[in-house]
């Protein structure tokens, strides 16, 4: 028997290990590669080419470790990411879609977290989507959830240099928002089903979408992840510093927005108090500028 | 018995001695910066500590987030190594550069004491299965991986560490035993082992060689580290390195064994699922402890004029 080189029993293990019909089913089939290595080997590369057989176990049980390691890692680590979607659709459901998913969407990166990444596009497709409707909005934020977790912050901002600015320059500011804040605009009350997720009571599955969106901002505290819904204008404002407009640009935008919507004065400095204190902002750019703006 | 030069160079070789830590979970961070707890050092999970693939880009090839923070102030007062788990210095697949800079970032940034990974493979294709498979002992497989060694300490500017790892299968037309592929890429490659006693014992049994055989076919001056943990057995006898029991007593057996042939070589707990209160790995580190010092009273009572 001519023996198997490295990068192909590499390249055979792979495909018995994640094959989705299991290893009995992969070792009783020829390998779909096998007639591209004819030209190198005299025999068909397969199982009892390869594998040490010895008791007590089979080679299908040997290769079968590796199997059920594979794919149960995997589930695990996304079941520990994706904690809500699994408990809203169930155990069973969950480890079926990931075994679809894994098929379409195999790990390429050295990062276990990495894999979970197009779970919400794959769920959004999925036919439990019609089941329940708001589940890729939640799978969506519990994606972003672990981003703000694994993204570093920025070092705490001196607001000491903001306290003598002119309005002139405050209007031509630019914020620097910490990085691992996250905003979302959701149809379905996904942070409230987020928020039950440790609960041991069934959880109260929304029936309908909420009449507008709701718009939630993701930030990191001392100790973990906070998501709170905040009003529209406040959630566009970062949203529009986060993109590098000045605040005398953003409270331009937003201020014929709000007249329509409050005979008060836009309240940017009690939202500027609060980002403060939540450190969502980590830095101000102060630029020379002709813009005047009220705060 | 009375020991020979050679013999007394072989159990206290020129290494740092940490003692015996324990590998850091983020289930015990509250713990650990609230108790301060006497643990001499810790090894923790390189890929914990990078950032995910495409968050923002201000962050992008920078280990971030909060594990980050923690470890950072963990570090400020305890020793720590970095132990990896997605070199894939085994694959036939390029080395992934890109995991390499963020590997040399994490290391430059946090000065870990060595930096570890496992001799295996993970992945082929451009497919990661987060497993650690095993390669087969070929001439071919040899040098291959020592090649690979060599580009990624060139790359680290560093000297690493491969640990032997379980195995559940082995390649019929392998040319060497497990021990001497690791002995041998050690010298060729110029790297450290990273010796599991509870891997030399779960592969032992699972294909039935003695690990004692094992653990004298590995080069003393090599063995940088030891790694200490609990397996799961089957209903066929068959073991499993599963990393979520505690060490089971014919590990202690062979780790006594270890501390003899290899000496004062830093020991680690390893706890990855169903993991205990910290309390339960320090008891597990007090039981290294005690193994170490009874080694080293019987050695010096052998080394004693009589």
């Amino acid at each position: 028997m001519s023996q198997p080189s490295l990068v192909d029993i590499q390249r055979w293990m792979r495909w018995v290990i994640t094959e989705p019909r299991g290893i009995r089913e992969a070792l009783s089939t020829p390998w779909t590669l096998d007639s591209a290595l004819a030209h190198r080997y005299k025999e068909p590369v397969r199982q009892w080419d390869v594998i040490e057989e010895a008791a007590p176990l089979t080679t299908h049980d040997r290769l079968g470790v590796y199997a059920n390691a594979y794919f149960y890692r995997l589930l695990e680590s996304l079941a520990a990411d994706y904690k809500t979607v699994q408990r809203v659709v169930g155990e069973e459901k969950f480890h079926d879609v990931i075994a679809h998913y894994l098929m379409r969407y195999p790990s390429h990166s050295p990062n276990i977290g990495d894999v979970g990444e197009t779970l919400p596009g794959f769920i959004k497709e999925h036919p439990l989507s019609k089941q329940f409707p708001f589940l890729h909005e939640l799978a969506l934020l519990e994606r972003a959830v672990m981003e703000c977790i694994f993204t570093h912050h920025l070092s705490a901002l001196d607001v000491r240099s903001s306290q003598t600015k002119t309005e002139e320059e405050w209007a031509a500011a630019r914020f620097v928002l910490d990085p691992a804040i996250r905003l979302m605009r959701v149809h379905w009350p996904v942070d409230r089903l987020w928020k039950c997720r440790e609960q041991s009571e069934p959880l109260e599955l929304p029936e309908a979408p909420d009449p507008g969106p709701r718009h939630l901002l993701l930030y990191r505290d001392d100790n973990w992840v906070r998501v709170s819904v905040i009003e529209n204008h406040a959630w566009t404002a970062l949203h529009m510093l986060r993109s590098g407009m000045s605040l005398g640009a953003v409270c331009k935008i937003l201020s014929k927005q709000w007249s329509a919507h409050s005979e008060k004065k836009l309240p940017v400095m009690e939202w500027f108090s609060s980002w403060i204190a939540t450190g969502l902002v980590r830095n101000i750019i102060w630029e020379e500028s002709k813009e005047t703006t009220h705060l | 018995m009375m020991m020979t030069n050679s013999d007394l160079n072989r159990v206290h070789p020129p290494r740092p001695d940490l003692g015996v830590g324990v590998g850091l979970r983020s289930n015990h961070y509250g713990a650990i910066l609230s108790q301060r707890p006497a643990i001499p050092w810790f090894e923790v999970i390189s890929e914990n500590f990078m950032t995910l693939r495409n968050t923002d880009p201000e962050s992008r090839g920078f280990p971030g987030g909060r594990p980050r923070e923690m470890l950072d102030l963990i570090r400020k007062d305890y020793p720590i190594v970095l132990h990896g788990v997605s070199l894939n210095i085994g694959s036939t697949d390029p080395l992934w550069l890109d995991y390499l800079k963020k590997l040399k970032v994490l290391a430059d940034e946090t000065q870990p004491l060595w930096v570890s990974d496992h001799l295996c493979w993970t992945g082929v294709e451009g497919e990661n299965l987060h497993d650690l498979l095993p390669i087969p002992y070929t001439e071919e497989a040899l040098a291959h991986v020592a090649e690979r060694v060599k580009q990624v300490q060139d790359l680290l500017g560093r000297r690493i560490l491969l640990e032997n790892v379980s195995s559940y299968v082995s390649y019929k037309h392998s040319q060497m035993p497990e021990w001497e592929f690791v002995a041998e890429l050690a010298r060729r490659a110029d790297c450290g082992i990273l010796l599991d006693v509870n891997n030399v014992y779960v592969s032992a049994m699972n294909h039935g060689f003695d690990p004692k055989t094992y653990l004298d076919g590995i080069p003393v001056d090599r063995v940088r580290q030891m790694h200490l943990a609990g397996y799961s057995q089957e209903d066929t006898g068959f073991l499993i390195d599963t990393h979520d029991h505690p060490i089971t007593s014919p590990v202690w057996d062979l780790y006594r064994e270890s501390v003899r042939r290899f000496g004062a070589v830093p020991a680690l707990i390893e706890w990855d699922d169903k993991i205990p209160p910290f309390e339960v790995l320090e008891q597990e580190a007090k039981k290294a402890e005690t193994i170490r010092e009874e080694v080293f009273k019987e050695q010096m009572i052998c080394l004693s004029p009589r």
